[in-house]
């Protein structure tokens, strides 16, 4: 008996061994896992990055041929089912200065606006469906952002500080978000660098560049499939102001006159941008990047 | 006639015999004296491992930290310059961190990859909006026991570099701040207690770039 037991205290001193050991590796591996797939997650950063830049310098010889380019890309994704971007563009984000600068009172459209956006993309998720969560929240972000501009700083969304470490913290989920997020599938919840900005250029929102996720948010899911799907079909026509209300009407939606004011409907070219926020991922490992890139100007050689 | 057979005949218990017990204790003195004496070489192995371990995350996450830098790099801010009585030269650039859960540290910051008085490859980073009334910064140490280090840069020929490449480019040893710019390649080349270690950095906005025109 005292054999059996002197045995089962080895056998156990080997088992809670052979786990500590078999955890590290598993430790080491994960580390390992994680490394390969940043460094292959940059090197699609650079990929792209670098991908960016000569089709930029291929589309300066000649318009014509760009045209050209163009109808024949569009004859080719004939019958096809238009993709989402990958990031809302800058164009298409809902710019806060106006509401920074003059306030609450002057721009009601725009902060109505603005808290409903925070209301859909994070009110189950990060405000835990309190009532007017995102008001409060909003009402923060604007004061902070507004102490900036009093310094004489045009605040970075990244760059703006709460002085109270509750919103910080939930701020902070806001701008990263989450990985995997689908508002119309209701999976995680987007960054919300991607969806607002705070810049002095006064302009509207880009309705031809908007995500669906941003549509959703103001038109619904279903009005958002079919506006998203209009805008981009094959061969579709320039969108009109009537065009929205109709498909508004279809989706049983009650539309403010004044929000379809927020918006730009024309399909024309945005200036250049002198920075591109780059989105790269390995599958393998699940890690995501994103970076943003100021992109070089072209130099001919 | 056999032990067992006695036994179940009689119904006497035998008693285990001196012989036995000894042949007995002999076998499991052996059995675990090659358990203890493997369990003894993998403990010493896996020290070893460990800290073969430790060194080569340090040199990960200095290769992370870096490509971090390169990769968000701001337009033209990149340059090498020896501060005060430093031995050797400093990097300095302006990079995107994104998104840090201290806002002073998070978007564009100023940084500089240097080596310290420990021989520690510093990277400190201050933030790029401040009141004027402080500087905060903060230093990561990347690689210790860093002996010396030198950046190569390949960038556009301007003057003859340390290393021609062809009628364009050159490789350089340092990047002045009047040269603008970023280079298309840093290569890092660090000793480390005596073992030489060499990394490549591809800066993703790289200025002046030969291209070549379609048609041009």
């Amino acid at each position: 008996m005292n054999a059996l037991g002197f045995v089962f205290c080895v056998l156990t001193v080997l088992s809670i061994a052979a786990v500590a050991s078999h955890e590290k590796l598993v430790g080491a591996s994960r580390l390992r896992k994680t490394f390969v797939g940043h460094a292959a997650a940059n090197r699609k950063v650079v990929c792209e990055a670098a991908s960016e830049y000569y089709a930029s310098l291929k589309r300066q010889p000649s318009e014509a041929k760009e045209a050209a380019e163009e109808e024949a890309a569009e004859q080719k994704g004939e019958g096809k089912v238009p993709v989402a971007p990958k990031l809302n563009p800058e164009c298409s984000r809902l710019n806060l200065f106006p509401l920074v600068d003059h306030g609450i009172q002057e721009e009601p459209v725009l902060y109505e606006a603005a808290a409903k956006l925070l209301r859909v993309f994070y009110g189950d998720a990060l405000f835990e469906k309190k009532s007017r969560a995102e008001y409060k929240f909003l009402d923060a972000f604007l004061k902070a952002a507004k102490q900036h501009i009093k310094n004489n700083q045009m605040p970075a969304l990244e760059q703006i500080s709460f002085h109270n470490e509750k919103w910080q913290a939930l701020y902070y989920r806001m701008l990263k978000g989450t990985k995997r997020n689908d508002l119309l599938e209701g999976i995680g919840y987007p960054a919300l660098m991607d969806y607002i900005r705070i810049s002095q250029e006064h302009s509207k929102l880009c309705l031809y560049h908007a995500h669906p996720n941003l549509l959703a948010v103001y038109f619904t899911p279903k009005g958002a499939e079919k506006l998203f799907a209009q805008m981009h079909g094959q061969n579709a026509p320039q969108i009109t102001r009537e065009d929205v209300e109709r498909i508004c009407r279809d989706a049983h939606l009650l539309l403010d006159p004044l929000l379809l004011e927020l918006f730009d409907f024309q399909k024309g070219s945005h200036p250049k941008r002198q920075k591109s926020v780059v989105l790269a991922d390995d599958p393998d490992s699940a890690v995501s990047l994103r970076k943003t890139i100021s992109m070089p100007r072209a130099s001919g050689g | 006639m056999p032990s067992s057979f006695r036994k179940a005949k009689t119904g006497i218990k035998r008693p285990l015999v001196l012989l036995e017990i000894l042949i007995g204790l002999g076998l499991l003195s052996i059995l675990l004296a090659f358990l203890f004496a493997s369990m003894t070489r993998s403990a010493q192995f896996e020290a070893k491992i460990d800290q073969a371990r430790s060194v080569l995350l340090e040199r990960q996450k200095l290769q992370t930290r870096l490509q971090d830098l390169f990769l968000g790099l701001k337009d033209s801010s990149l340059y090498t310059a020896r501060l005060g009585k430093e031995k050797k030269e400093s990097l300095i650039a302006i990079f995107d961190r994104g998104v840090d859960p201290d806002p002073a540290f998070s978007g564009e910051v100023l940084s500089r990859l240097h080596l310290d008085e420990a021989q520690n490859l510093c990277l400190t980073v201050w933030p790029l909006e401040n009141d004027g009334t402080h500087l905060p910064w903060k230093t990561e140490i990347l690689l210790s026991g860093v002996e010396d280090f030198q950046f190569h840069f390949l960038g556009k020929k301007t003057k003859d570099g340390i290393r021609p490449v062809n009628a364009q480019l050159a490789w350089y040893d340092a990047w002045p701040e009047d040269r603008g710019g970023a280079p298309a390649i840093a290569r890092l080349l660090i000793r480390q207690k005596g073992t030489p270690l060499s990394y490549a950095f591809f800066p993703a906005n790289p200025e002046p770039l030969p291209t070549y025109l379609e048609g041009g």
